[in-house]
């Protein structure tokens, strides 16, 4: 137990270092508290923000609590920090700060300090993550949008297998289309485990093509979406698949094993039938 | 029909909220009845509904279409009922809105500073997309309800049928998106990314906006400075990938990001008003409806709520020197801990 409860308290000093980064945070934060501890006179305040939030940065910190947490998702017990309100305290601390000097131009002046102390010890969230400009109003890649549209049939929801780049955003956008796995498969720590995707994603340059037909027929896939970025060792229609359609950079294959199953049951749109000939 | 469909959501994210918050804010007192203590409180109480009305139907594996009806249906009459409550309140907000004339020129220039701060952020959610990889899974989780009319029965990675995935279905966000796509007819992903991305922040600010009304109550006019360094916090605090403000400003739609953004500042609201000597009864409302809307964002809720809200019932308990005090505040979050019981039922 004892040596459970090391762990577990290391484990929180992990995430609370992870948390704080190199940054001054969760020290400037302290250092809020301790000001606030001292110069704040409001009783009703003072139990809320200073006696409140201590304890439950004591309890949050405490072992036998934390074991319970991560007993629950060890994963997340990092969130338990959010419950620290550090942004009221630190800019309420600068703001007593300020109305604690009587000249405009000091005031003035802790205001500025406390403005570039944030900025110098923060970071931008604009420039230090994955922000792009937006390219539709879906807020995912234009070629996905186009791939899903051409796949989506009026009167069926087929099966089809997607490149490793479309997976994150796809289902996002459209639930007419089913997919033998999705951005589950690229989490290494999920470890999910598909022989599609490995046919598919093993090799970086090419597709081994008759691998990858063998595996969609495997999973029952109408629809095989394969990147022009890479070489085809091989070709689709060999395997019995026809290009139904070529999308930003994807060619979209269908198995005409569905397709005459399906254009006998009057599944599909016009337009597949016209390039299955 | 385009206009038609972004207007309905406009509506469905701007005077809806506002509108249901006027039963809350009612049974306040008059600092806290203002335009923005209204909005908050509204969010709240469509969170606190959708929540108790959308677990029972999501575990009994009941039809989307029904639960959208239901909850319409409530909304509705909830609306009816506020807009009627709260036919007194204008005169309030019309005198807010008066003093902003009476406020000094530097005053004035601060909340412009803050506003075009705020504006930025805003326009910056909707303009630039981020990619987080469990949009993946919580946008998809709206597409396929939107799509196949159930709840939590389809695996959001593939779209094929799934036995009921307990560990999301008391925490249903997406869900609550996929009835204002419902409703609106717009996407998904359009609705979480281009519409709640941006008026979440404005709700987000809202609420610290309230904060910097009580800490500084007897000093209003330090309260833009206040709210500048928040946003400034806010933009800045990006340290890494697991502090509040990063979830809070890069993935505002998702539950995660609305309970390190608004339901957390939203709780010390409302503890700070209730550590207060007279609490108003719209507080008590705000607060039950904090710690419900806390489970309806992410599982965590179940530990954290109960753990902060017992904490804060004994140090205000003892500063008031009332043990029922104390209890009345721990009994709101029975329910959170009720729907926590349940989850461990059904896991």
């Amino acid at each position: 137990m004892l040596n459970e409860l090391a762990a577990v308290t290391k484990a929180v000093m992990e995430d609370v270092l992870l948390y704080n980064n190199k940054s001054f945070l969760i020290p400037l934060f302290l250092i809020a508290l301790l000001f606030l501890w001292v110069t704040e006179k409001d009783r009703k305040l003072r139990v809320v923000l200073l006696y409140l939030v201590a304890a439950i940065g004591i309890v949050f910190l405490c072992p036998i609590y934390a074991w319970v947490g991560m007993k629950i998702d060890a994963d997340i017990y990092y969130r338990v920090l959010w419950s620290l309100p550090m942004g009221i305290l630190v800019c309420y601390s600068a703001v007593k700060l300020m109305i604690h000097f009587k000249a405009f131009v000091s005031k003035l002046l802790v205001l500025i300090l406390a403005v570039l102390m944030i900025v110098v010890n923060g970071e931008l969230v604009y420039t230090n993550s994955f922000h792009i400009r937006s390219v539709n109003t879906y807020h995912i890649p234009q070629q996905v949008i186009d791939v899903a549209d051409a796949l989506k049939l009026d009167n069926y929801k087929p099966i089809a297998v997607l490149p490793a780049e479309l997976l994150p955003f796809f289902r996002q956008y459209s639930a007419d289309v089913f997919t033998p796995y999705g951005r589950n498969i690229l989490e290494p720590a999920w470890t999910f485990q598909n022989d599609l995707y490995d046919a598919m994603e093993g090799d970086r340059s090419a597709y081994d093509v008759a691998e990858v037909a063998r595996c969609a027929r495997n999973h029952q896939c109408a629809f095989v979406v394969l990147s022009c970025a890479k070489q085809m060792n091989g070709s689709m229609e060999e395997q019995g698949y026809f290009l139904f359609r070529f999308v930003q950079g994807y060619f979209i294959y269908m198995d005409y094993n569905y397709y005459w199953v399906f254009k006998e049951q009057g599944l599909l749109d016009a337009d597949v039938i016209e390039a299955g000939g | 029909m385009e206009i038609i469909r972004w207007g309905i959501l406009l509506v469905l994210v701007l005077p809806v909220p506002f509108f249901l918050g006027f039963i809350p804010v009612k049974h306040m007192n008059r600092l806290q009845k203002t335009p923005a203590m209204t909005y908050v409180c509204g969010w709240f109480v469509s969170f606190f509904l959708f929540e108790l009305t959308a677990v029972p139907f999501i575990l009994l594996e009941q039809s989307f279409t029904v639960l959208v009806a239901v909850y319409t249906c409530i909304i509705a009459v909830v609306l009816a009922v506020s807009l009627w409550q709260g036919r007194h309140l204008w005169k309030c907000y019309f005198e807010d809105l008066q003093g902003i004339r009476d406020m000094p020129g530097a005053v004035k220039l601060g909340w412009a500073v803050f506003f075009l701060i705020v504006l930025f952020q805003m326009a910056y959610a909707v303009l630039y997309e981020y990619y987080d990889g469990d949009d993946s899974y919580y946008i998809a989780v709206a597409v396929l309800t939107d799509k196949f009319d159930t709840m939590y029965l389809r695996d959001a990675y593939s779209g094929y049928i799934y036995p009921l995935d307990v560990r999301h279905a008391f925490s249903p966000t997406p869900i609550y998106q996929a009835w204002i796509a419902r409703l609106s007819g717009i996407a998904p992903a359009v609705v979480a990314h281009s519409v709640l991305a941006p008026v979440w922040l404005m709700f987000m600010y809202c609420i610290y906006g309230q904060i910097g009304s009580r800490l500084l109550w007897n000093r209003k006019n330090y309260k833009p400075v206040f709210m500048i360094l928040i946003a400034v916090w806010f933009m800045y605090g990006n340290i890494s990938l697991y502090t509040a403000e990063t979830f809070a400003m890069t993935r505002t739609w998702q539950g995660k990001g609305m309970m390190a953004g608004m339901v957390i500042p939203a709780l010390f609201l409302s503890l700070i008003y209730l550590a207060e000597e007279s609490v108003s009864q719209g507080m008590w409302m705000l607060f039950i409806c904090v710690c419900m809307s806390a489970v309806l964002a992410t599982s965590i809720s179940f530990m954290l709520i109960p753990t902060i809200t017992g904490m804060a019932s004994v140090m205000i308990g003892l500063k008031k020197k009332s043990v029922r005090f104390a209890a009345e505040l721990f009994l709101c979050c029975t329910p959170c801990m009720l729907l926590a019981v349940c989850y461990m039922i059904v896991r």
